[in-house]
C-alpha cells in the first residue's frame, strides 16, 4: 500500500500546566513515597529514599499529564478533519505519563466517540518509539485499509529522581498524525529502518546509505535529526534541520510539520547510544 | 488450544475482613455488613517478605509433572503494577535455573488490562500457537499484596484483595481440555483504570454488572442451560445483580472461593479449574475477569469428549 502523508495532518505543542496540582494531594505523599519505593522494588532496584520525587511529580505548577496534552491538541485536528472512521490509534512515548494507569488510546477513543476501534502502546524502546509506531501502524492500515492515528508524548516530572531526565531537561510535548491511505497527495511514506554504526567518523556514511535504502535523492532531501546526527551530514545540495531535545519523541515530527517542503523528499531520525533510526517520505511531483 | 497442565497455590495465613476494614480506619460494624452485603470473610495472605520465587519452583514442578514438551515460551501476568519481588531472585534468573523452563526463548510480562490480563495472556498464547511462534506456552499469573499496608486490600463498598497465583500449560493439541472462545472487549469510557478519581472508580464499579453482562451475551452464554460461570470474585452482590437480571441460577456462578480466598485479582475464574476438571456434571464452563480501566475477558474451557463420555486431562 502507498501511504501519503498530508503534513498538513501533523499537529503538536509543548504545553505548561493543563493539571494543577490540588493542595489536598499533599496528604498523599507518605502513600506515593511508599509506592515508588515498591516500585524500585518490584523492578529489582535498590531504592534509597532520595530517590523519590514525588512532591515535585504531585506539586509542580507545570504539571501535564499524556491524556490533556492529546486533549488539546485533538480539536485542531477535528476542526479540519472527520476523526469519526479511525479504525486504529497507537500511541508512542518514552517518558511515563505523569497519571499512572490512564490507557491514552481508550482516553482518545472515548473523546472521538469511536466504538469500533484498535488502540495499542508501543514505549520501552526510547526515542524510537514513535518512528517504530509509524510503521506498525502503516502495517496494520495496510491489512485493514481503514485510517488511524498516531499520537505522541512525552512530559517531564517522574515519580523518582532520574539522571537521564536531569540531563535531557524535557518539556511537555505531544503530537499528533493522521494515516489515511486514501490520501492522494502529499510526502509518499518509504519506509522504517534501524542501523548500527561502530564510531562517530560512521555517521556520515549511515546516513547517506539510509538515503540511498530509501531511493532519496540527496540533492533534493532534508535530514531532519538531532544535532549529533545532522552535523555530520556533508552531502551536497542536502538541507538539514536540527530537532528540539527538548520535546523527546515529538522532537522530529514538530520538526518536520514546521520545516516541510512538500517536494523536497525527508529522512527523520533519531539516535538512541550508536543506533541510528530513520523515517523516509518521498517528495511529491516527482 | 489445549490446557495441557494446572497449577495452583494460596497462603496458608489468613486476614479476617474485620482486620482488613479497621487497618482501613472504620469500623467493626463495617466489616460486618461487608460479610452480608458483599461474601467475603476472610483472605489469604503471604508471608511479609513473600518473594515469587518462594512458589514458582513448585508452580513448575507441578506444571511439569506429566509433560513431555516443555515450553518454548512465558509468560507472567499481575494485574497490578507492584509485584513483590523484593529480595529474591528475579524471573530472568529462574528461567535459567529451572528445568521446565530450559527451552523457553520468549519471555513476557502482562499486567495492562488489570484483572482482566491473563485473558490477554491467553489470547497472546493462542496467537502464537496458531501462527507457530510457539509450540508450548507457559503462563504463571497471580499477586501478593504481603508488602503492602493491610489497609490497601481493602476497597469499600466492592471487594477484598487476597493473595494467589496459577500456572497454565497450554499447547495446540486437539486432545485434552480445550480453551476456546477467547474473547477481550475494552470500554473506552473507563480510559482512568487503576488511579482514576473516587468519582472514576465509583462509576466503572457500579458498571460491573453491564460490562459482565455484555462479555457473557458476546460468548453467547445461556443463562438457562446450566453451563457454569467461573467468575470474577469481586463479590457475591454483583452476582447476585447479574443472575436476578439474566436469568442464570445463583448455583451456576461458582462463588465457593469468594468467602474464604476473597478477590485473587487476575487470577479468580482460573483458581476453580480443577473443580471444573473433577465435576462430572459438566462439560463447558465460562470464564470471566472484569479489570479496572474497561477491560474484560472471557474464554470457555471444554472437556475432551471419549466415547460419548467426558474424561479430564
Amino acid at each position: 500500500m502507498t501511504l501519503y502523508l498530508d503534513p498538513a495532518q501533523i499537529f503538536w505543542d509543548a504545553f505548561e500546566e493543563l493539571e494543577p496540582p490540588q493542595p489536598e494531594w499533599e496528604e498523599q505523599f507518605d502513600y506515593w513515597h511508599d509506592y515508588v519505593e515498591k516500585f524500585f522494588l518490584s523492578n529489582g532496584m535498590k531504592f534509597e529514599p532520595n530517590d523519590s520525587n514525588v512532591e515535585q511529580w504531585l506539586m509542580a505548577p507545570d504539571r501535564a499529564p499524556f491524556s490533556e496534552m492529546v486533549k488539546a491538541l485533538l480539536p485542531r485536528m477535528t476542526e479540519q478533519t472527520d476523526l469519526s472512521e479511525t479504525e486504529a490509534i497507537l500511541f508512542a512515548h518514552w517518558l511515563p505519563d505523569l497519571h499512572m494507569g490512564t490507557s491514552v488510546t481508550n482516553f482518545t477513543m472515548h473523546e472521538l466517540g469511536l466504538k469500533n476501534c484498535f488502540g495499542f502502546a508501543i514505549s520501552d524502546r526510547g526515542l524510537s518509539a514513535p518512528f517504530f509506531a509509524f510503521d506498525t501502524l502503516y502495517k496494520y492500515l495496510s491489512a485493514k485499509d481503514c485510517s488511524g492515528l498516531l499520537l505522541i508524548a512525552d512530559q517531564k516530572h517522574l515519580l523518582y529522581k532520574s539522571k537521564v531526565v536531569d540531563d535531557l531537561q524535557p518539556r511537555n510535548a505531544a503530537a499528533i498524525l493522521r494515516l489515511d491511505p486514501s490520501n492522494k497527495a502529499g510526502l509518499e511514506y518509504r519506509g522504517y529502518k534501524r542501523v548500527q554504526y561502530d564510531a562517530d567518523a560512521d555517521i556520515a556514511a549511515s546516513i547517506d546509505g539510509l538515503l540511498d535504502h530509501f531511493g532519496l535523492l540527496g540533492e533534493q532531501a532534508t535530514v531532519i535529526g538531532p544535532d549529533t546526527l545532522v552535523s555530520a551530514v556533508n552531502i551536497p545540495g542536502v538541507k538539514v534541520k536540527i530537532t528540539e531535545d527538548t520535546l523527546v519523541c515529538a522532537a522530529p515530527f514538530a520538526a518536520f510539520a514546521d520545516a516541510v517542503e512538500p517536494s523536497r523528499d525527508h529522512l527523520l531520525l533519531c539516535q538512541d547510544g550508536r543506533h541510528i533510526t530513520a523515517l523516509a517520505f518521498k517528495g511529491e511531483d516527482q | 488450544m489445549r490446557l495441557a497442565s494446572f497449577s495452583r497455590v494460596f497462603p496458608e495465613q489468613t486476614i479476617a475482613v474485620e482486620d482488613c476494614v479497621m487497618a482501613a480506619g472504620n469500623q467493626p460494624l463495617e466489616a460486618k455488613a461487608f460479610r452480608r452485603i458483599f461474601g467475603i470473610d476472610e483472605v489469604r495472605k503471604w508471608q511479609d517478605d513473600f518473594n515469587i520465587s518462594d512458589v514458582l519452583p513448585k508452580m513448575l514442578d507441578d506444571l511439569q509433572h506429566g509433560q513431555s514438551v516443555l515450553p518454548d515460551a512465558f509468560i507472567y501476568v499481575h494485574a497490578c503494577p507492584l509485584h513483590a519481588t523484593s529480595a529474591g531472585p528475579t524471573l530472568a534468573s529462574l528461567q535459567e535455573t529451572h528445568p521446565f523452563l530450559a527451552d523457553v526463548d520468549q519471555i513476557y510480562e502482562m499486567d495492562q488490562n488489570c484483572c482482566a490480563s491473563l485473558f490477554w495472556a491467553l489470547d497472546a498464547a493462542n496467537n502464537m500457537l496458531n501462527r507457530g511462534t510457539a509450540n508450548c506456552v507457559v503462563i504463571i499469573g497471580g499477586e501478593s499484596f504481603s508488602d503492602l499496608p493491610t489497609k490497601e486490600r481493602y476497597m469499600p463498598a466492592c471487594t477484598i484483595l487476597g493473595d494467589a497465583f496459577v500456572g497454565l500449560v497450554v499447547d495446540g493439541q486437539t486432545n485434552g481440555t480445550q480453551i476456546s472462545d477467547i474473547v477481550l472487549q475494552s470500554t473506552p469510557a473507563f480510559h482512568s483504570g487503576l488511579y482514576g478519581s473516587d468519582k472514576d472508580v465509583h462509576a466503572f464499579n457500579h458498571s460491573q454488572v453491564k460490562l459482565t453482562t455484555k462479555m457473557l451475551d458476546e460468548m453467547d452464554f445461556d443463562p438457562q442451560s446450566g453451563e457454569p460461570i467461573l467468575p470474577h470474585n469481586i463479590n457475591s452482590f454483583i452476582w447476585a445483580q447479574y443472575c436476578v437480571n439474566s436469568g442464570t441460577a445463583r448455583d451456576d456462578v461458582w462463588l465457593n472461593l469468594l468467602a474464604d480466598y476473597g478477590h485473587c485479582c487476575t487470577t479468580d475464574a482460573f483458581l476453580n479449574i480443577d473443580r471444573f476438571q473433577s465435576d462430572e456434571t459438566t462439560d463447558s464452563a465460562v470464564l470471566i475477569g472484569v479489570g479496572q480501566g474497561g477491560f474484560v475477558g472471557g474464554c470457555r474451557m471444554r472437556k475432551p469428549v471419549t466415547g460419548g463420555t467426558y474424561a479430564t486431562c
